[in-house]
């Protein structure tokens, strides 16, 4: 195994309920590689995982050669200083202008000069379309606005890994547009690691090398999109085709009708 | 069950506090974050902290007079209000209106930025939300306290003397003279070690109370109500204990 990210054996559960049960994953380097599935198969806590937000139960998770359980909180910011995290709000600073939640980052690690800073962020901005709007305050600003200025924060300390969180939630076809290419164009132009947690499937078609999908906590299948759509996998079908009939059932699981009527007036 | 639950929370409040303390040095190093905090707890407590202090002062005025009179000797209004509100009003009311002004305002601020993830945001970008949101939130309350104390017995001895002097006809002179005389220096360090310690208090409920609130709109209600009730009662616990050790 080779990957940027590698994931062995891992197996997670939270309050008796097992989110992951031998999960393994390898994140290839410098590509876009999408993690899907149904609502509540894991995906943002995956994410945490990779961040070391969480520990699994068992098994171990590998970051950039490092085993993040045996990493000091100093070794791991170091580590996180490297990864930059998109949460699927943008999770700006309020406070904060956009031209200071972009310098944010900046200013806590780094100690450059004022000019020297300026030129960073507003070049930052710029790449991705928002110098003008440096002044305004995150309340000001719509979804897709936020999710670009939270990519510009992300961008200013030159990571070698993106951890996208739903970044297609929610977003107008114009911004869904401008937030796509903006994806592929940093992975390809900075060669960095992309790793994309959705279930928009058409989104991740148009852009994703690489897509694994989990479900019942382990990855159920991946491959190029290309190869998961010719699957004849009956789960992966029901997915791509977004079918309510299949595997992967409508219903929460609960007892029988009659039965749970007369459980729930006892109770 | 409930006093399991309250034990663990004392002593999950006092780990907290530890780290907090341990994170400290930062308002050292970057003395601009703490400034914003001073600024936050204290200039934005002014008003209320003053007009509080004039009403009390007044109050002290009217009933010390009162009292006084029945033992002939209004020239004293000046020492009994001064005492009073330097050792015991001044620190405590000014520390209750501060935990409902400032208290408050802390937790809710820390509440809400760890429901729209902004917490774990910084923790993301390596840096520490203890240290960058905590220690100078804490510390801008430690500082702020005594200094709103003050204002508030300068206040107050002015509601005294409007009321004694200006409309009871207290001898201006006897008030300030008889004041100068039996107040002294250990009566008002005793007001600013009790300030001082309510405002460490104070800081430390408000931002525990605000990293450890659920990150939804009833856990930040839940967690500022919190704040505003465990402050009050430790407020008046710790006046007790200093008082008794003090005198």
């Amino acid at each position: 195994m080779s990957g940027i990210i590698e994931l062995r054996g891992v197996d997670y559960s939270v309050r008796g309920h097992a989110v992951f049960q031998n999960l393994t994953l390898s994140i290839a380097p410098h590509q876009v590689n999408a993690i899907m599935g149904p609502s509540g198969t894991g995906k943002t806590t995956l994410l945490k995982l990779i961040t070391g937000q969480i520990h699994p139960d068992r098994g171990e998770v590998w970051v950039n050669g490092q085993n993040l359980r045996s990493l000091s909180l100093k070794a791991l910011y170091a580590l996180r200083l490297k990864m930059g995290y998109l949460f699927q709000n943008g999770a700006l600073l309020t406070d904060l202008n956009v031209f200071e939640n972009v310098a944010f980052p900046l200013r806590e690690h780094e100690h450059l000069d004022e000019r020297a800073l300026v030129r960073s962020v507003l070049t930052t901005l710029e790449a991705v379309g928002l110098r003008g709007a440096a002044d305004l305050k995150p309340s000001e600003l719509s979804g897709g606005m936020a999710r670009r200025v939270a990519l510009a924060r992300a961008l200013i300390c030159k990571p070698m890994i993106l951890l996208y969180d739903e970044p297609f939630a929610g977003l107008d076809p114009i911004a869904l547009g401008v937030v796509l290419r903006l994806i592929r164009s940093t992975n390809d132009e900075l060669k960095i690691t992309s790793v994309v947690v959705s279930h928009d499937v058409h989104e991740i078609e148009k852009l994703a090398d690489h897509v694994a999908i989990l479900a019942d906590g382990q990855v159920a299948a991946q491959g190029t999109p290309q190869a998961l759509t010719q699957s004849q996998n009956p789960l992966i079908k029901q997915f791509l085709s977004g079918s309510p009939d299949g595997p992967v059932s409508f219903h929460y699981q609960a007892p029988p009708l009659e039965q749970h009527i007369q459980d729930w007036m006892a109770s | 069950m409930n006093i399991t639950l309250g034990i663990r929370r004392v002593g999950q409040w006092s780990l907290f506090s530890v780290a907090l303390l341990a994170r400290s040095a930062v308002v050292l190093k970057r003395p601009r974050l703490l400034i914003e905090q001073i600024y936050n707890c204290g200039a934005r407590s002014l008003i209320i902290v003053m007009l509080s202090g004039l009403f009390v002062g007044m109050v002290l005025g009217l009933q010390g007079y009162d009292l006084l009179r029945r033992f002939g000797s209004t020239e004293s209004l000046g020492t009994a209000v001064a005492l009073g509100l330097l050792r015991e009003l001044g620190p405590v009311v000014t520390a209750l209106l501060f935990a409902g002004r400032a208290g408050t305002a802390l937790t809710s601020e820390i509440g809400l930025m760890a429901a729209t993830d902004q917490l774990v945001a910084m923790d993301m970008m390596a840096v520490d939300p203890l240290r960058r949101v905590g220690a100078p939130r804490l510390w801008g309350s430690v500082i702020a306290m005594p200094l709103l104390a003050a204002v508030f017995a300068v206040l107050g001895l002015t509601g005294a003397h409007v009321i004694g002097v200006s409309l009871m006809g207290v001898d201006a002179g006897q008030f300030w003279s008889q004041m100068r005389a039996s107040v002294e220096l250990k009566d008002v360090v005793e007001g600013i070690v009790k300030s001082i310690l309510f405002g460490t208090a104070l800081g430390l409920i408000a931002v525990f109370e605000g990293f450890q609130s659920e990150p939804t709109p009833e856990g930040v209600g839940q967690a500022t109500t919190r704040t505003v009730v465990v402050s009050s009662i430790a407020v008046l616990a710790i006046d007790y204990l200093v008082t008794a050790v003090l005198l």
